[in-house]
């Protein structure tokens, strides 16, 4: 019986995850590398947290903060029974966080790798606990989407599979379970879709409001793929296709020149207040 | 204030990128937003109108459209100037 759940990276998606399962009682434990993120983090919870029921919520209460411990303390993830790592979409940076995580998880916690494309078998190459590695792909807003893409990996045992689907289920989410693959079926279908739209305000076939206006309004889409890519944030959508296209080594995956210049140029999207749309208020 | 009203448009506008809306559409519905495009209204309502939201404001009925948002700012002036 789970109680005690680790976060690892406090960036947009560790925020959703942390406010998911604090919501629902578990004592919850928010790490990242330095004070200035996690204070962004809990700033940005706060704020989420306010509108929650206006956005749709059906979590209990405001109880949220209560539940909630930001460090920047690996070490405070000991007893944690279940860990989501949500750290930069960057494999150097994974394979460095999945050992040092190694020397402090208890031996029967599960970790949960929320990556965007890469494939979780080489995250569960990283450790010594690859029965015990999964993917758990949350969409944003965590706390808000009711559905996450459970990846199956080579090694991961059914144990970890039943124990993480039982897990989800009690803050509220259903699993649909894949096997593992560069971008599992999610990613691996979106990113592409969103290089394309990028590619498309890039040429200037449409305006970025009209190419998103088509999705939303004759695909009942909830938000289109330009609203979408700011959403997850631009770099991340940048580092999501350069995975796909070293993983498949298909050029197909090639990431838009725009899309790199944005990222260069730090309009990241929903999280830096402007990438193809404005955010400001 | 019809200042309100010209700034809730420009507001909107801004982020329906040129597209304009009437006064009554409903923001929402025009496909140009998300829903969470609400967040951002209720922020502008508080630090560029000076608006503030409670817990019970929070209602997006209050927000749907520029003629809304202008009813609620107005309501919430008039309620304090009382």
């Amino acid at each position: 019986m789970t109680k005690h759940v680790g976060v690892v990276g406090a960036g947009t998606m560790g925020v959703g995850v942390s406010q998911a399962f604090a919501a629902f009682g578990y004592r919850t434990t928010l790490v990242d590398t330095g004070d200035e993120a996690l204070d962004r983090a809990r700033e940005a919870i706060a704020r989420d947290q306010r509108f929650a029921a206006l956005l749709g919520s059906r979590t209990p209460g405001h109880r949220v903060m209560e539940h909630l411990t930001f460090t920047t303390k690996l070490d405070d993830l000991a007893d944690a029974e279940f860990v989501v790592e949500n750290v930069t979409e960057d494999m150097e940076v994974k394979r460095q966080l999945y050992h040092a995580l190694e020397d402090v998880l208890a031996d029967e916690c599960i970790v949960g790798a929320n990556t965007s494309a890469i494939p979780i078998t080489r995250l569960g190459s990283f450790t010594r606990r690859a029965d015990r590695v999964i993917g758990t792909h949350f969409m944003n807003p965590a706390h808000l989407k009711p559905l996450v893409e459970v990846i199956r990996a080579l090694h991961t045992s059914e144990r970890t599979v039943r124990t993480t689907l039982l897990l989800l289920d009690t803050i509220g989410k259903q699993s649909a379970v894949v096997e593992d693959s560069p971008g599992f079926v999610t990613n691996r279908v979106l990113m592409l879709t969103l290089n394309e739209a990028v590619c498309l305000l890039d040429e200037g076939v449409a305006t970025a409001a009209e190419i998103d206006r088509l999705f939303v309004r004759c695909f009942g889409h909830a938000m289109g793929p330009l609203a979408t890519a700011d959403l997850i944030g631009l770099d991340t959508v940048l580092y999501s296709l350069e995975v796909l296209l070293r993983e498949f080594n298909d050029p197909k995956y090639r990431p838009s020149t725009l899309l790199k210049k944005y990222v260069d140029g730090g309009l990241l999207g929903r999280k830096s207040g402007r990438g193809f749309f404005a955010y400001d208020t | 204030m019809q200042d309100d009203r010209a700034a809730i448009r420009e507001f909107v506008a801004r982020h329906v990128k040129g597209h304009d809306l009437s006064d009554d559409q409903d923001i929402f519905a025009s496909g140009y937003v998300s829903s969470l495009f609400v967040v951002q209204i209720v922020m502008f309502t508080e630090n560029t109108m000076g608006v503030t939201v409670s817990e019970e404001d929070l209602d997006l009925d209050n927000f749907l459209s520029i003629s809304r948002i202008h009813d609620f700012v107005t309501r919430k002036r008039n309620a304090l100037a009382r």
